[in-house]
């Protein structure tokens, strides 16, 4: 069905967003050497990483499985915008698997889920549905902190996400977002002000 | 790795050729040059679905169509106010100062497919909004730096900083976009999102702030 391998390719797939950053911290590459690496390398260093993303949001372990795979496909597709020297790949990586989501809750007319489920579905055995369900039952005192901010304006709901939850640093964070470290910077500081005082 | 690791390892190699995949070097990508933003109130955001847009606000007391402000760093800042008036004047100044830049206008009658624009797309727009919008002077060899800008029908100039190999397209068609108010603004000033269609999504990265020492200025128009 060329249509729908069209409709799968990742480089046909409009919005989205990302960041120019590298293989370094996470992957243990030097980045000087990262050119050449195996992208296996990034993904080892990083699906568990992906993963846990999604399994916080609700989803079932189908769903997980399939936005983790997506995103690893849509960082295939746009890997030649991975600059090796500038930073570690993980915020980029996270800055594709917010736009894949964003894109999975977008998706309202039933044509777009029928072409999305027959382009993404990863064949799960019951190891891996029960590895799957592991990780969101680990994920539930993310998923209660991340429903606590979500009153938070948009930019501070995931600088809470990224440094409190995932462990970026601030200059990660804000690179995986766009912004400077500074907006960040303050972003953060109000959304923990915030929820502080929402705990009270 | 795990058993589901290995699962989705597995299914990458199979549909997307995932063993077969390097990082590349990043000057053999297809990298775009960083504008150096410089002002007040720099802010720079990328939104969800797309990267944002440089946003000027028209006057009403005439302001001329473009102003051009040479930096002591090498970069250029650049502020388009009428757009039709200062493309062939900006990019006749380009080619004087011997910058490898270009101003393209997005427009709704640009003959030029998506499919064209989606190969030059892949040099990514830059998430930025800020006041002025500076080009920076690292422009990887064999590319030339291009500022899209599109006239909206409020006035203001919408601008997307990036780099494409030539040749330089005379325009790019407003179908390859999708521009829409995200209802945020910075600085009283709304913040429209700017989101080629058909292109794959791309990195990008916050600009950096620098600051400009001495600085020359001409306007035009």
């Amino acid at each position: 069905m060329p249509a729908v391998h069209s409709a799968c390719d990742p480089r046909n797939a409009a919005g989205g967003l990302g960041q120019s950053h590298s293989v370094s911290l996470d992957t243990e590459i030097p980045p000087e050497r990262a050119a050449g690496t195996d992208f296996a390398v990034i993904y080892r260093a990083n699906v568990a990483a992906v993963m846990g993303f999604f399994a916080r949001r609700g989803l079932d372990p189908q769903t997980v499985a399939d936005l983790t795979s997506e995103t690893f496909a849509e960082a295939i597709g746009s890997l030649s915008s991975f600059d090796p020297r500038k930073g570690p790949p993980r915020p980029w990586l996270y800055a594709i698997a917010r736009a894949v989501y964003a894109r999975h809750r977008q998706q309202s007319t039933r044509q777009e889920q029928a072409v999305k489920q027959l382009c993404r579905q990863v064949v799960l055995d019951q190891d891996d549905i029960e590895d799957l369900e592991a990780r969101i039952a680990a994920q539930q005192q993310s998923r209660e902190v991340l429903e606590r901010c979500t009153g938070l304006p948009e930019l501070e709901r995931p600088a809470i996400e990224l440094v409190d939850l995932d462990g970026f640093t601030p200059a990660e964070a804000a690179a995986s977002l766009g912004v400077s470290a500074g907006v960040l910077r303050v972003r953060l500081f109000r959304a923990r002000t915030k929820l502080r005082k929402d705990m009270r | 790795m795990s058993n589901i690791e290995d699962t989705l390892w597995e299914h990458l190699v199979e549909h997307h050729g995932a063993d077969r995949t390097q990082v590349r070097s990043a000057t053999r990508s297809r990298a775009p040059r960083r504008p150096v933003v410089i002002g007040t109130a720099v802010t720079s955001f990328a939104a969800a679905a797309g990267a944002a847009v440089l946003l000027l606000s028209a006057t009403t007391n005439a302001p001329p169509a473009y102003a051009l402000t040479k930096n002591a760093d090498g970069s250029i800042t650049v502020t388009i106010h009428d757009l039709e008036a200062a493309v062939p004047a900006l990019n006749a100044r380009f080619a004087a100062m011997g910058v490898s830049e270009r101003v393209v206008p997005v427009e709704a009658n640009c003959p030029i497919s998506n499919p064209a624009l989606s190969d030059a797309m892949m040099a990514y727009p830059q998430a930025t909004t800020t006041e002025t919008v500076t080009l920076g002077t690292n422009i990887d060899p064999g590319y030339t730096g291009v500022v899209a800008a599109e006239q909206l029908p409020n006035g203001e100039v919408a601008m997307v900083v990036e780099s494409i190999k030539p040749p330089v397209p005379s325009c790019f068609p407003a179908t390859a976009y999708t521009l829409e108010n995200t209802g945020r603004t910075i600085n009283r000033t709304p913040i429209y999102q700017f989101t080629p269609v058909n292109v794959a999504p791309t990195p990008t990265t916050a600009p950096t702030s620098t600051a400009a020492t001495a600085p020359t200025s001409t306007t035009g128009g």
